[in-house]
């Protein structure tokens, strides 16, 4: 692994292409001290907490590998206490990231996540890293499989046939309907958590309802077009998550923040 | 995910995180794609920041507050109580009297000018009595009446006021129908567009499904979404009923200009 602080300098890496959310943490940064209208401000707090909470659970994940894996739920704590304390520095001033390059704010995101996950295990204990080291190695008993870098053309023609059904079939359903698919089937979060999302704004009852009525659409859908149930091939997500992207909209960069 | 952490092949997750919150420009993100298209473990960890993300966004995000940054915490909103098995007797009843008077008139109503974009469905009393409540019932009634007699302000200041349970989407997707066709006819057309998206269609029955693609047809036409209505009425000249011919003369009409 190449300096973790780097982001996107791995010359050995797939493709090369620099990373660019260090930039746009600044730039939120510098929008959000000049923005005087409130509501503006807001969106910008809101566009910051969800890049600053990536940027550190990318850093937790990387120190969690080397010094020891903490659980999801924990790591969460973590992200979520940090892009707080940091949003607080930033409104305070007492960080500006807007007078740092994007490998020093990088370097200090790191540095950021190493210790709270340092601080993490002196709070709890060892006892919770001996848990998931154990788990770890449960599952490190099972043979890897390492899927084939490169796949025979027909596997990537059949995904495409798969990713077009399923949109064809999504365009039966109304927007809201489509992100509540999206949210239960393909990232599986709970109803309760669905019912919360801004895109569907819900009472869980009600999630529950129009996701049984949106699979059965789905299914029959699928199913005149020769699909089962079961047949999601793996590797389509990225193709699906393209297709749905506009069910999940945010910030775009340039337009809120000016 | 140690797995796509070690193999320095995969696409970094510094550019998953770019291509997540779209920061990347057309050929980069074409790039990385393409990656993940032939990477199932690059795939499968880009689900999980997907995931992340789409979690976070469940939860409400730090908000400005007496000059602080602070962490709202969830305000779960009231459960309306269910009715009573009376009170819901009582709802249905007067349900089917709503209904029989309201449809009555409409049944002869004579065809005017304009008339296609001024819809108004035929609420079965079935949905109507799954309202489930006098509130709503009287709610609706009042509302419907005041579509009716073209005071279209007021139906939708009292289709806002209208409270039905939020479980009931059947009731919730209709009452989302009658208001778009609202917006319409003040030409509010984009307002329209938003509310109608938001009605779970599905959740009508069929014949209603038309009538609020049509909705949604007459809300875009003429504006920015052109290519999309076109589409649109393409698909709605082959509905069976009233909706097949007005899209029909509609095509028509759009061919003649």
């Amino acid at each position: 692994m190449s300096d973790p602080h780097q982001a996107g300098s791995r010359p050995d890496a797939g493709p090369a292409v620099d990373a660019q959310w260090p930039e746009r943490v600044v730039e939120l940064a510098a929008a959000w001290h000049a923005q005087p209208d409130p509501a503006r401000r807001e969106r910008l707090l809101g566009e910051m907490w969800l890049l600053l909470n990536a940027a550190i659970r990318r850093y937790l994940r990387l120190h969690g590998h080397r010094y020891g894996t903490a659980r999801p739920e924990d790591l969460e704590d973590i992200a979520s206490d940090k892009s707080l304390d940091l949003l607080r520095r930033i409104d305070s001033e007492q960080w500006n990231p807007a007078t740092v390059k994007p490998g020093q704010l990088c370097a200090f995101i790191s540095t950021l996540a190493r210790n709270g996950l340092i601080d993490h295990y002196r709070v709890h204990g060892s006892k919770r890293r001996e848990q998931v080291d154990a788990a770890d190695s449960a599952g490190a008993a099972a043979p890897t499989v390492l899927r084939p870098r490169v796949e025979r053309t027909e596997y990537r023609a059949e995904r495409a046939r798969f990713v077009s059904a399923i949109g064809d079939c999504a365009a039966l359903l109304s927007k809201r309907s489509r992100t509540i698919w999206f949210l239960r089937v393909l990232l599986d979060l709970p109803s309760r958590q669905i019912a919360h999302h801004p895109e569907v704004n819900m009472k869980p009852s009600a999630v529950d309802m129009a996701l049984s009525r949106t699979r059965t659409v789905i299914r029959n859908c699928m199913s005149e077009k020769g699909f089962e149930p079961d047949d999601t091939p793996p590797g389509v997500f990225s193709a699906l998550w393209e297709a749905f992207r506009a069910e999940l909209p945010d910030i775009r960069p340039g337009e809120e923040d000016q | 995910m140690s797995e796509y952490l070690e193999h320095p092949n995969h696409v970094s997750e510094d550019q998953l995180i770019d291509l997540l919150n779209n920061l990347l420009d057309e050929k980069a993100r074409r790039v990385i794609l393409d990656h993940l298209s032939a990477c199932v473990l690059c795939d499968e960890h880009f689900l999980l920041l997907v995931r992340e993300r789409e979690s976070l966004r469940t939860q409400l995000a730090p908000r400005i507050s007496s000059g602080e940054i602070v962490m709202p915490n969830y305000t779960t909103p009231p459960v309306m109580p269910l009715p009573r098995r009376r009170a819901r007797w009582v709802g249905a009843a007067l349900v089917v009297a709503a209904a029989a008077a309201f449809l009555l008139p409409h049944l002869f109503r004579p065809e005017v000018s304009g008339a296609d974009s001024y819809w108004l469905p035929n609420p079965d009393q079935q949905t109507l009595a799954s309202l489930q409540s006098p509130d709503a019932v009287s709610g609706l009634q009042k509302a419907l009446s005041a579509y009716d007699a073209h005071d279209l302000e007021r139906a939708l200041a009292l289709m806002d006021n209208v409270r039905i349970p939020e479980d009931n989407v059947e009731a919730d997707a209709l009452r989302g129908v009658y208001k778009a066709s609202a917006l319409v006819n003040t030409n509010r057309s984009e307002d329209a567009r938003r509310v109608i998206d938001g009605v779970d269609i599905t959740a009508l029955p069929s014949a209603w499904r038309e009538r609020a693609n049509w909705i949604r047809y007459l809300s875009i036409r003429g504006g920015r979404h052109d290519k999309d209505s076109r589409a649109l009425l393409r698909q709605l000249t082959d509905s069976p009923g009233d909706v097949g011919r007005m899209a029909r003369e509609e095509r028509s009409r759009l061919a003649g200009d």
